[in-house]
């Protein structure tokens, strides 16, 4: 499977999805002007990872801002990911943050309340 | 037009406006925009947080414009380069809060379903707009809508005071839609 690769504008993040790893970068802002075209490629490449039988991933995110349309779908990336822990898949999130940046710690915590089996782990420096 | 405009200027000078865009909304104009309105909070020596929460209201506000303000000027074919328009203002309260206001004109029937939306947060407390939020942020998208229906409720869990918004009567049957959030400290 090759990997996913986007680079960084200023109101998109930067992913490189490293297919042969498992471990998978979402870095920078979240604001497209068209939310959905930005993320689909990204959660194609997710669907056809699994479906390769990808068991051991590490998904690291991180996004100092990001918009309210943004956060829907990094809801949907992590109730995808949850779906793939229940069928017995290693899958770790990993959610970057500033410590100085209450509202970055706050998104993150909000999204860890919504998810019940898979492993979601804030780190603030 | 009268080309004398320190009038202007001054008034909004004495208002302590940080910034005030009026016209054509692109998202290059937002990112763009966007930026200036961190450097002028990072001069203005807003803690990181509130800085954010300004930044964030102000993208929710002109992504707003951007998606349903009914005043458009089409440059292409395709629907996502037309250009919507309104205006933005980035200001400091004389109490020392942030705030960010918008204004646009929206079609008369859109009118009531904005302000029962608008009226129905006005009666949530924190709890209960977290709560709404993370229901909305899980509900399937409404065909045809450019955003998530999030963008509000995000406003009014971020803001230090009740959302302010008005609706005028504009010409043509139009209504000119303004809405004032106001961020702490």
């Amino acid at each position: 499977m090759d990997n996913l690769k986007i680079e960084r504008t200023k109101s998109t993040p930067y992913i490189f999805f490293d297919a042969a790893s498992g471990r998978l970068r979402v870095e920078g802002e979240s604001y497209p002007e068209n939310v959905v075209k930005f993320y689909t490629p990204v959660l194609d490449w997710l669907h056809g990872y699994f479906a390769e039988g990808a068991d051991n991933i590490t998904l690291e995110f991180k996004v100092a801002y990001f918009n309210s349309s943004t956060s829907k779908v990094f809801m949907t990336i992590f109730d995808l990911l949850e779906e793939y822990v229940t069928t017995g898949r290693m899958i770790e999130v990993v959610w970057i943050c500033d410590r100085d940046n209450d509202v970055s710690i706050e998104c993150g915590e909000e999204f860890k309340e919504e998810v019940e089996q898979l492993s979601f782990r804030i780190e603030a420096c | 037009m009268d080309i004398a405009m320190y009038k202007l200027y001054q008034d909004l000078k004495a208002k302590n406006i940080l910034l005030t865009y009026c016209g054509a909304i692109a998202q290059e104009s937002i990112e763009g925009i966007g930026d200036t309105v961190r450097k002028s909070l990072a001069a203005e020596e807003a803690e990181t947080s509130t800085a954010l929460t300004v930044f964030s209201i102000f993208i929710e506000q002109v992504q707003n414009i951007l998606n349903y303000s009914a005043e458009k000027l089409a440059v292409r074919q395709d629907d996502e380069n037309e250009l919507r328009f309104g205006m933005v203002i980035v200001g400091r309260e004389n109490s020392g809060k942030f705030f960010v206001c918008c204004g646009n004109k929206i079609f008369s029937q859109d009118v009531p379903m904005i302000e029962s939306r608008l009226d129905e947060l006005k009666k949530l407390d924190k709890e209960e707009l977290k709560a709404l939020y993370k229901k909305q942020r899980r509900s399937v998208q409404e065909p045809g809508s450019k955003g998530a229906g999030l963008g509000l409720i995000e406003m009014a869990r971020r803001a230090a005071e009740p959302i302010a918004y008005s609706f005028e009567p504009a010409e043509d049957g139009w209504f000119f839609f303004s809405i004032k959030v106001v961020v702490g400290r």
